[in-house]
């Protein structure tokens, strides 16, 4: 099997797969939703926003939708994406190797009691 | 910084990422106008862009921009079932046409082989009589020429 050229997954890649999570999404609509979901933390630009797009497409980690049947889509010069199984199973690793990750930082007292 | 100036800035792109993107980086530029007005928020905006342009260059230069235009239809009806990915994703391997050649040359060898054989016939009817189609073929059989190998054998 090829190996994958997100390996190790970049941060922006893996906001992209999860907001992408519950619904599918355009563009500007990713960006509002990793911004989001980060707290105002990441913004990401149009440059970082498709390139990572385009990343997450030539690996099966997203796919594009046809935008007429999308749920919500009134532009139709927009492209909608979702994820893909594979795509949503390398976000559930993801997730748990930093959830792994928090747990060692607990126990080594990094973190104070605040945090999941 | 204006939408000329980030459209200049997009030529520094692979050809294949703007014809891809360039529309929809423009939109979303509109979008981020639109919903950032002020002073200093657009200023913040322009620093953004330069900044990602910088930190995006790399990443866009290492994507391959192929067979990716793909559009599915919006429904999956079948999570969980297993589909033919590696089909889609994997290319051929060099091995498949070894094995795909040998095999139609293997069928054909027989099928040649088939087809040099006698046509079988029936001759124990119970009333003793043949079919006409069974006289004729046991005619051809007698009267086939014997090839040239078997005349000089």
């Amino acid at each position: 099997m090829p190996k994958r050229r997100l390996d190790p997954l970049p941060s922006a890649a893996f906001q992209i797969l999860l907001s992408l999570a519950e619904e599918n999404l355009h563009g500007y609509g990713i960006m509002r939703q990793v911004e989001q979901q980060t707290n105002g933390r990441m913004r990401l630009g149009p440059g970082t926003l498709y390139s990572s797009v385009q990343a997450l497409l030539e690996d099966g980690l997203i796919e594009e939708v046809d935008q007429s049947s999308a749920r919500g889509a009134t532009d139709e010069r927009r492209r909608y994406y979702r994820l893909t199984p594979s795509g949503r199973k390398l976000a559930r690793s993801e997730a748990e190797r930093l959830a792994d990750l928090l747990r060692v930082a607990r126990a080594k007292n990094i973190l104070r009691g605040d945090y999941v | 910084m204006s939408e000329k100036v980030y459209a200049f800035l997009l030529r520094l792109y692979p050809p294949a990422f703007r014809r891809r993107y360039e529309q929809e980086t423009i939109q979303l530029l509109r979008d981020r106008f639109r919903d950032e007005p002020g002073y200093f928020r657009r200023l913040r905006l322009g620093f953004d862009l330069i900044v990602d342009v910088v930190r995006s260059l790399p990443q866009a230069y290492g994507n391959s921009y192929a067979e990716v235009t793909a559009v599915h239809p919006v429904a999956y009806p079948l999570q969980g079932v297993p589909m033919f990915q590696s089909l889609r994703n994997e290319p051929i391997r060099r091995g498949t046409f070894v094995v795909a050649g040998t095999l139609t040359l293997t069928a054909l060898i027989a099928f040649g082989y088939v087809m040099e054989l006698p046509m079988p016939t029936r001759t124990d009817r119970s009333n003793g009589n043949k079919s006409p189609v069974e006289s004729v073929l046991e005619r051809l059989n007698r009267q086939a020429p014997l090839s040239p190998v078997k005349r000089s054998a």
